[in-house]
Formats: structure tokens, C-alpha cells, sequence
């Protein structure tokens, strides 16, 4: 099947047709570590995981897919900066050295993006390469020099800057945003690395070092200039260095498209004489019960905040992946619970496929239809409500009890490959539940009342009484749960 | 009541002022409005412009004024009556119990009664009933003078009394909701092509006496609801939302209402828990691009 999409350079649902039969190259602007994954954060990455899933499995093509790691900005050096209040005592002791801090900090988020990943349900095979933009800082170094070569780019006060006006003589600036140039100023500068479409000036591509923060030396049009790249420069020698350009599909959330992305095009256009991508697709924002995540709002979340409310991470997963990726995702608590009970409709249909009497009833047409159907939905943008619809529409239409010893494996068969897409169901009989005897619910219950009243020998000593019956205790911030021990 | 004034001349006191002069019962008319005033002259009886200037005499007061006013006017005419012999304060707001009308004059009758209808004219007066709430000494006295003006008095329970802004909300939500739903497929009608006069009456007729007839059997109205809802037609329920995205607002309205029917129609075996769950999940998602 063939797949269009949004387009967001062109404003419009077009065919996708690779660049180069060979593979799909897809680059997704990828987290900056210095802090724990946001909900916004997944839902951007749950985003480009369901598109190379459906390029893969649908389409049939081979996918690179690469997601960096910005791991050198603004934000990563004021919170590993010397005495940052947001230093993390687990860390250890600071360095002198504030690229050890600096690594040390984005090393922890690293690890902690990538569980949050593994959670959530992307894998990380399937994530070609994560690069870590502090790795490629001298293909960023021959970018800049190129830029300043082509006449792009100009030297002030140790940094280089971007000539958006001299740009804008030759080349359209605004192709993914409608950019606010009435107030553009020619020759003033923005050292930030996000700035609103009000403030269009010439963007850092190096910045100038200053006293105690990271920085790498370089040399461009015959002078020193000590420092550390621009954000938006970051993507720009990532993508050419590890996917070549123009490469086929760019995916960032909605906020990127100003000033990251428009920035990202018009560097590597000047810098490497090329497109960037052929397709620019954008996911649309999160909202936390109607209103923007905030923490001011009381209302931001992590996904570690959700798990410790005891919110299980698949239905996390559906319930963001089976709304409109182009739509304004509004995640309440009733949504997720209605995800949830949606995805455990299909899981029990799925048990039930691999137990019970057979029905007698030919359901291949049916079952012919929800192939035609999801794919289909999928293919149209990715249109995954559609999708699930169809799913729902089956399973309402033909119960598993009535599914015949044809119709069975053709039902797995196919579950196993719309599973491959959205990922949240298991393929495979119930499993067998040990009933854990009432005397190790009592004990784990009176070890739970002992600490909770601090009384922590009485805790520890009932922990053992379980273990001896063969069960272990695994506590979570408000309750426990029993396991068989291994 | 032998003698009645009203207080305040928009939709209900004017539609009031003139069954309660056919009835002969109207004494006196206190407007404020000029040009209202002119349209007044035609109940020939007194055309007050003043609350100072009410007669002081045996006349029950109706206040025919908006529900923020109602307070301050009742206290106006406890200071201006106390003692001279005002029968009875009466108010017409489906929202606020009879306290609201207390003051230092306690030989006041207090009493609260208000038509089950919206009412721009006379003419929606017949037949109409209304609630009712006042001392049980005074009930009788209150049900002579509506059913005077042929409406149909209902005394309401203490759990109503209990539930008032519920209960108002209710009336609104069937009448003033209702009108603006309908407002709202009009337009729809309009924007896809077809002549709303044409295309709405018979749907619009049908529904409303499928609805009358459900109340009268005690019978949900969802019982014969029809529709893709009740078919757990999510494809359908999806292009539904698609088509009327622009529309500002009404992606909501139609999400909002299939939700607050789901458990009810749950309830009534209507759509099994595996329906319900699905549809849930499929109305709580955004099915279409910003």
C-alpha cells in the first residue's frame, strides 16, 4: 500500500514516494536531556514510531530512522552549570570541569529518555541511531564554515550569526510558518535559542564562549572563535551526516516548526546547497483536562508521575496513538481510563481466540475487510481512529466465540500485524494466574500496615515469612503488589 | 387576591398585566420604561413610573423583574408597605425559593410561582402550568389565582425546593438549549445545501412528539432513539464529526451529548459494555487534523 501525508512544507496530503528505493530516511527531532520526558515530549516521539511502523510494516519499505539527543544548549548548560540549584545531588560532586558536568547531567536524562522510551512502547531497535549532537560538533564546525563561505553567515563579538536578510533576497524564509518579517529588523541579533515568530532576527549558528561554560575551539574565516553551536544548528549536520539530504521525512512537534525547523532549512540550504527533507509532517500540541501543560497549572505531568499514580503504560501508549496525530491531544484521566478499557476489549478478544469452542460461522470476508480497512486508515495520513474503528467494527460484527477454525489463526495472523503497528497487546493465550494463598495476602498486608507505621524490624521480618512461602513483595509509592518468586 | 400590582413590564409582566386585567384582577402597573410605558397604556389601569409612588392599599405585588433585582425591590416595598397592608409578595423566578423576598414586613404572604414555559406572549399563558412555593396556608389561595389566568398550579416537593438550581437548570436545558440546538442544524442545514425549512419541520415535529409521548408513557425518550450511536456506529459517529468540524463549538456539543446518553442507554440494555466501552474511547479522541 502506498502512504500519503500532511505535508507541512506544502500544505497538503501528497503521495509518499521515497527518495531512494533503498530505504525510508526519517530524522525526528529528538529530546533535549536535561530534564525527565514530559507527556508532550512521548506523544512527539509516539508520533514518528506509528509512522515508521506503517512504512515498515504496510508499505514495505526499510526504514533509518534517526533521533538525536540534544545534549548541548541553553537549558542543559544553565542546569549543569557550577552551583545550579537543579544539579542533582545523585550525581555526585561537580566538576571544575563544566563538560564533565555537562555530561554527567545529560548522560543521567539520556538513560532516563531512553526507559521512558522502552516504556512507552518504542523500541529501541527500531531507532536506527540516537546521535548525541556533542558528537558531532565538527560537522557542525564545517557547516557554519561553509555558510560563512556561501556569504550566510557573519562574525560578531566571537559568535556567528545567520543573515536572514541577505537570505531572504534569494530564498523564501517562512516556508513552514507564517513568520511575522513586517517587524523584521536586518542586522539584529538573537543569541536564544527559542524565540517567537515576532522576534525574526538573524539566529546564532556558534555562540561566543562566556566565563565557566563548555566550550570547543574553532577556527572559521581565519579567526579563533572559542564556544559551542547554536541549537538549530545541531539537526542541520546531524541529518546530513547521517542520513545525507535531502532526506525523505522531517517530524517534530508543532512548536518546532518556528524557529527550529525554518532555521534548520535555511542552513542547510546555504551550507550544503540542498533540500533538507521532501516531507515536513508535525504533530500537534498536548493538553493536560483542557488546558496547556503547565506547571503552573498543576497540570505537568512525566511519565513517571502517571506510572506512580499507578497508570499502566500501554494504555498510555493507546490512548495517545489512537487519536489524530494532527489533532490537539487532550489527555484527561476519564480518556485514559476509557482508552484502557478499549484496549483490554481487544486484549480479552484476543485470549478468547486461543481458548473456547469453535464458532462455525465463515467470517473471511469480514476479516478481509478490517485488513482492507486499517491499513487503509493508516495509509490515509495515518488515520489511526479510522483504523481502530474498523478494528471495532470487527470484533462487534463477529465475537471470537463465532470465529471458525479458519477464521482463528487468519484473526491472530492479522492482530499480530496491526500489534506490530500499535504495539499495546499481547499475542498469546491468557496467561495462567497463581492464586497466591490467603495466608501471604494476610502477611503482605500486616508487612504493609508495619511500615507504614515505621515499624520497620516487624516489616522485615514478615518480608522474610513471605519469602519463605516462595512469594516476594515489590512496594510502589501507595501499594503492593505479590509475586511469585523466581 | 381581589387586587394585584405588577412590578416590572418585559415578556412575562406584560403577557401577565393582560390576562390579569381580563381576569379584572389587575389594579395598577409599575413601569420604568419609557417607551414600554406607551406600549402599557392600552390595559388602561394606572401607569406607575415610580416604586415611591405604588398605592398604599390591600394589593398583592407581583415581581415581574430579573432575579438580580428581586431582592432589592422586595425590600423596597417591605419598607414602603410595612404596616399598611400589602396582601402578598409575589415572585416569578423558576430559580430562587420565597427567601428572597423576606423582610422587616412579616405580615407579608411570601410566595414564588413560575410558568413551566418560556414566555414571550399572552397567547403561551393557557394551559401552562406552574410551580409553586409558599406556605401551606397559602396554596389554595395561590392555585385560585392561576388557574384564574387558565394556568395549571403545581405545588412543588421539598426535594425540588431542595434541588432548585438543578431544577432551573433543567427548564433551560429543555427549552433555551433546545431552541439553540436547533439553531444549530439549521445552519448545518444550510451549509450543506438543503432548504432548512425544508429538510428540518418533519425530523424536528417527529422527535418532539416521539418525546411527549415517551414522557406521558413514563418511558425514557432514549428508548427509541435511532442513529448511529445507538448502532455503536463508530465510522459514522467519526464522518459525523469530520463533516460538522467547522461548525465552531458543535464537535463538543455532539461529543457531550453521546456521552451524557451512554450510560443512561447502558442502563437500559440498550448498547452492551463492550459497545460502551468502545464508543467512550472513540468519543474522548480528536478525529481530525487542527
Amino acid at each position: 500500500m502506498k502512504l500519503s501525508l500532511y505535508n507541512t512544507l506544502t500544505k497538503k496530503i501528497e503521495p509518499f514516494e521515497p527518495l531512494n528505493d533503498a530505504e525510508v530516511r526519517i530524522y525526528s527531532c529528538g529530546p533535549t536531556v536535561y530534564d525527565y520526558a514530559h507527556l508532550g515530549n512521548l506523544k512527539a516521539f509516539l508520533f514518528p514510531d506509528i509512522l515508521q511502523r506503517t512504512l515498515r510494516i504496510v508499505c514495505g519499505y526499510r526504514v533509518k530512522w534517526v533521533m538525536n539527543i540534544t545534549d548541548i544548549d541553553d537549558k542543559t548548560i544553565r542546569d549543569s552549570a557550577i552551583g545550579s540549584e537543579r544539579w542533582n545531588p545523585a550525581f555526585g560532586e561537580q566538576s571544575l570541569d563544566p563538560k564533565v558536568n555537562l555530561k554527567v547531567l545529560t548522560s543521567f536524562y539520556e538513560q532516563e529518555f531512553r526507559n521512558d522510551l522502552a516504556m512507552i512502547g518504542i523500541k529501541h531497535s527500531d531507532i536506527s541511531i540516537m546521535p548525541r549532537a556533542t558528537d558531532f560538533i565538527a560537522d557542525m564546525q564545517d557547516l557554519i564554515r561553509n555558510i560563512h563561505d556561501s556569504g550566510y553567515a557573519y562574525i560578531s563579538e566571537g559568535s556567528v550569526y545567520f543573515d536572514v536578510a541577505k537570505w531572504r533576497e534569494k530564498e523564501h524564509y517562512g516556508r513552514l510558518f507564517a513568520i511575522d518579517v513586517e517587524h523584521f529588523k536586518s542586522g539584529v541579533r538573537i543569541d536564544a535559542d527559542e524565540y517567537s515568530r515576532e522576534h525574526v532576527s538573524d539566529f546564532v549558528l556558534w555562540k561566543a564562549v562566556k566565563d565557566a561554560e563548555p566550550f570547543w575551539d574553532f577556527t572559521v574565516a581565519e579567526q579563533q572563535l572559542p564556544g559551542r553551536p547554536g541549537w538549530h544548528i545541531e539537526c542541520s549536520a546531524m541529518g546530513h551526516a547521517l542520513l545525507g539530504l535531502p532526506f525523505d521525512i522531517h517530524t517534530g512537534g508543532v512548536d518546532l516548526r518556528f524557529p527550529h525547523h525554518e532555521d534548520e532549512i535555511a542552513q542547510s540550504k546555504a551550507g550544503y546547497g540542498q533540500e533538507t527533507a521532501q516531507f515536513w509532517c508535525h504533530n500537534e500540541f498536548l493538553e493536560v483536562e483542557g488546558k496547556k501543560m503547565s506547571k503552573s497549572f498543576g497540570n505537568f505531568y512525566t511519565l513517571r508521575d502517571l506510572l506512580d499514580k499507578g497508570m499502566d503504560p500501554m494504555d498510555i501508549r493507546f490512548s495517545m496513538v489512537n487519536a489524530q496525530y494532527g489533532s490537539v491531544f487532550n489527555f484527561t484521566e476519564f480518556g485514559l481510563e476509557s482508552a484502557s478499557k478499549a484496549r483490554k476489549r481487544v486484549q480479552e478478544y484476543i485470549y478468547s481466540c486461543f481458548e473456547g469452542n469453535l464458532g462455525h460461522d465463515n467470517h473471511a470476508e469480514e476479516l478481509h475487510r478490517l485488513k482492507q480497512d486499517f491499513f487503509s486508515a493508516l495509509c490515509d495520513d495515518l488515520h489511526m481512529p479510522r483504523a481502530i474503528e474498523a478494528l471495532f467494527t470487527f470484533m462487534k460484527m463477529c465475537p471470537a466465540q463465532a470465529l471458525s477454525h479458519r477464521d482463528r489463526p487468519a484473526f491472530l495472523e492479522l492482530i499480530h500485524d496491526i500489534n506490530e503497528i500499535v504495539g499495546v497487546w499481547t499475542i498469546a493465550p491468557r496467561p495462567e494466574m497463581d492464586e497466591i494463598p490467603k495466608e501471604v495476602k494476610e502477611l503482605a498486608q500486616q508487612r504493609w500496615d508495619a511500615k507504614a507505621s515505621k515499624d520497620f524490624t516487624k516489616a522485615d521480618v514478615l518480608r522474610k515469612e513471605i519469602s519463605a512461602r516462595g512469594y516476594v513483595i515489590k512496594d510502589s509509592k501507595d501499594s503492593y503488589t505479590i509475586l511469585k518468586e523466581e | 387576591m381581589n387586587s394585584i400590582g405588577i412590578i416590572g413590564y418585559g415578556a412575562l409582566g406584560a403577557s401577565l398585566a393582560h390576562v390579569l386585567r381580563n381576569a379584572g384582577l389587575l389594579s395598577w402597573i409599575y413601569v420604568k420604561n419609557e417607551d414600554r410605558r406607551l406600549q402599557a397604556q392600552s390595559l388602561s389601569v394606572p401607569i406607575l413610573n415610580s416604586i415611591d409612588a405604588l398605592p398604599v392599599n390591600d394589593c398583592s405585588i407581583i415581581l415581574a423583574v430579573p432575579d438580580s433585582s428581586i431582592y432589592e425591590i422586595a425590600q423596597q416595598v417591605h419598607t414602603l408597605y410595612a404596616g399598611k397592608g400589602c396582601h402578598a409578595l409575589i415572585h416569578c423566578s423558576g430559580s430562587l425559593g420565597i427567601d428572597v423576598l423576606k423582610g422587616k414586613d412579616t405580615s407579608i404572604k411570601l410566595i414564588a410561582m413560575h410558568p413551566f414555559q418560556t414566555i414571550a406572549s399572552y397567547t403561551d399563558l393557557p394551559n401552562t402550568p406552574w410551580g409553586i412555593d409558599c406556605d401551606a396556608s397559602d396554596l389554595a389561595e395561590v392555585s385560585r389565582l392561576i388557574e384564574s389566568i387558565n394556568g395549571i398550579p403545581h405545588t412543588l416537593s421539598s426535594r425540588v425546593k431542595a434541588n432548585k438550581s438543578l431544577y432551573h437548570a433543567t427548564a433551560v436545558a429543555s427549552s433555551n438549549l433546545l431552541q439553540m440546538l436547533i439553531a444549530l442544524t439549521t445552519a448545518m442545514a444550510d451549509e450543506a445545501g438543503i432548504p432548512s425549512e425544508l429538510f428540518l419541520p418533519s425530523i424536528q415535529t417527529t422527535t418532539l412528539k416521539r418525546a411527549h409521548d415517551s414522557l406521558n408513557n413514563k418511558q425514557s425518550v432514549l428508548h427509541d432513539l435511532t442513529g448511529p450511536l445507538i448502532r455503536c456506529d463508530i465510522a459514522t459517529i467519526q464522518a459525523n464529526r469530520e463533516a460538522i468540524r467547522h461548525i465552531p463549538g458543535l464537535d463538543a456539543v455532539y461529543v457531550s451529548l453521546c456521552k451524557a446518553a451512554i450510560p443512561q442507554l447502558k442502563a437500559m440494555q440498550k448498547l452492551t459494555d463492550f459497545e460502551t466501552d468502545i464508543l467512550m474511547n472513540a468519543l474522548n479522541i480528536q478525529v481530525f487534523k487542527e
